[in-house]
């Protein structure tokens, strides 16, 4: 039987060296198309679930802290205290502004600078009786949550 | 002897060897996410730790107590003094700095006038003006 020739009838496939290097050219051309097409997916929502919750948390610390320092205020006096926060939550800073709506109905309000993520947590109504105002913004740590009964 | 060489050489284990890299990298991506989740989890808490509500309030009670039992010698200096350094001392060994001053005192009235100053290094508050009704005890 006359053998056959030709690039058609050969079925030696490749060396196991450009085999493996065929595999790892797919396998990391694949990658890099997954990540620039899923960045949504794998970074930006794992992003703002951390940022949700990370808000959350930082308005109720302060939110905690406002209803502590109302149950004890002074009728006549002051009452400060330090507030630290982070600088950035999943990669992002943001503000808070405690002025949020009015009366029973007010709110913290912690707000990433793209806008993409807004949390806001109440302050159980002491705003019907006492003032609340005031904004931070995360780029500086140290903060301070401060009472004057004047 | 020979089974150990064939078991060297054999290569069909491949699959069970992706499968393991799967899954090991499954485990890498689970520990970050459940570490960042850790790390923002506890700041409420801490809030409510930190804040020393019960020193101030507990302060501020022990001074009513006291000016309540001692309405009518508090024009002696040494009492005022006495008191301010026994709760200088106990608060002190807590980390916690306090003050207690007397403006006025009625003792016919039972009445007094006093500021109550609690610090903490974090939460600092001051009474400026606490009026005591002496015969009101329990208040705070």
């Amino acid at each position: 039987m006359k053998q056959k020739s030709g690039i058609i009838s050969d079925e030696e496939a490749v060396s196991t060296t450009l085999g493996y290097l065929f595999m790892s050219g797919i396998a990391m051309i694949f990658l890099a198309i997954v990540m620039v097409s899923c960045v949504n997916m794998f970074v930006d929502n794992p992003a703002r679930v951390v940022m949700r919750t990370g808000f959350t948390d930082v308005g109720n610390e302060i939110g905690t802290k406002i209803v502590d320092i109302y149950i004890i205020c002074p009728d006549n006096g002051t009452l400060t205290t330090d507030l630290t926060m982070p600088a950035e939550i999943g990669g992002e800073q943001y503000e808070v502004n405690a002025a949020i709506g009015s009366g029973q109905d007010q709110m913290i309000e912690v707000a990433s600078d793209d806008g993409k993520v807004t949390m806001r947590m109440t302050i159980n109504g002491i705003a019907e009786s006492v003032s609340v105002t005031g904004s931070a913004m995360s780029g500086e740590w140290e903060h301070q949550i401060c009472y004057n009964s004047s | 002897m020979a089974g150990i060489k064939s078991l060297l050489r054999s290569d069909d284990g491949q699959w069970i060897i992706i499968s393991g890299l799967i899954v090991a990298i499954g485990l890498i991506i689970l520990s970050v996410l459940l570490n960042q989740a850790m790390i923002s989890g506890g700041k409420a808490s801490e809030a409510v730790l930190d804040f020393p509500k019960s020193d101030i309030r507990e302060f501020r009670w022990e001074i009513y107590r006291w000016t309540n039992q001692n309405v009518t010698k508090m024009n002696e200096s040494t009492q005022i003094r006495n008191l301010t350094n026994q709760t200088k001392l106990l608060y002190g060994a807590r980390g916690i700095s306090v003050n207690f001053s007397v403006i006025e005192i009625n003792a016919t009235n039972q009445t007094a006038n006093v500021t109550i100053f609690i610090t903490d290094g974090t939460t600092t508050c001051n009474y400026r003006h606490e009026f005591i009704q002496c015969d009101e005890m329990g208040e705070g």
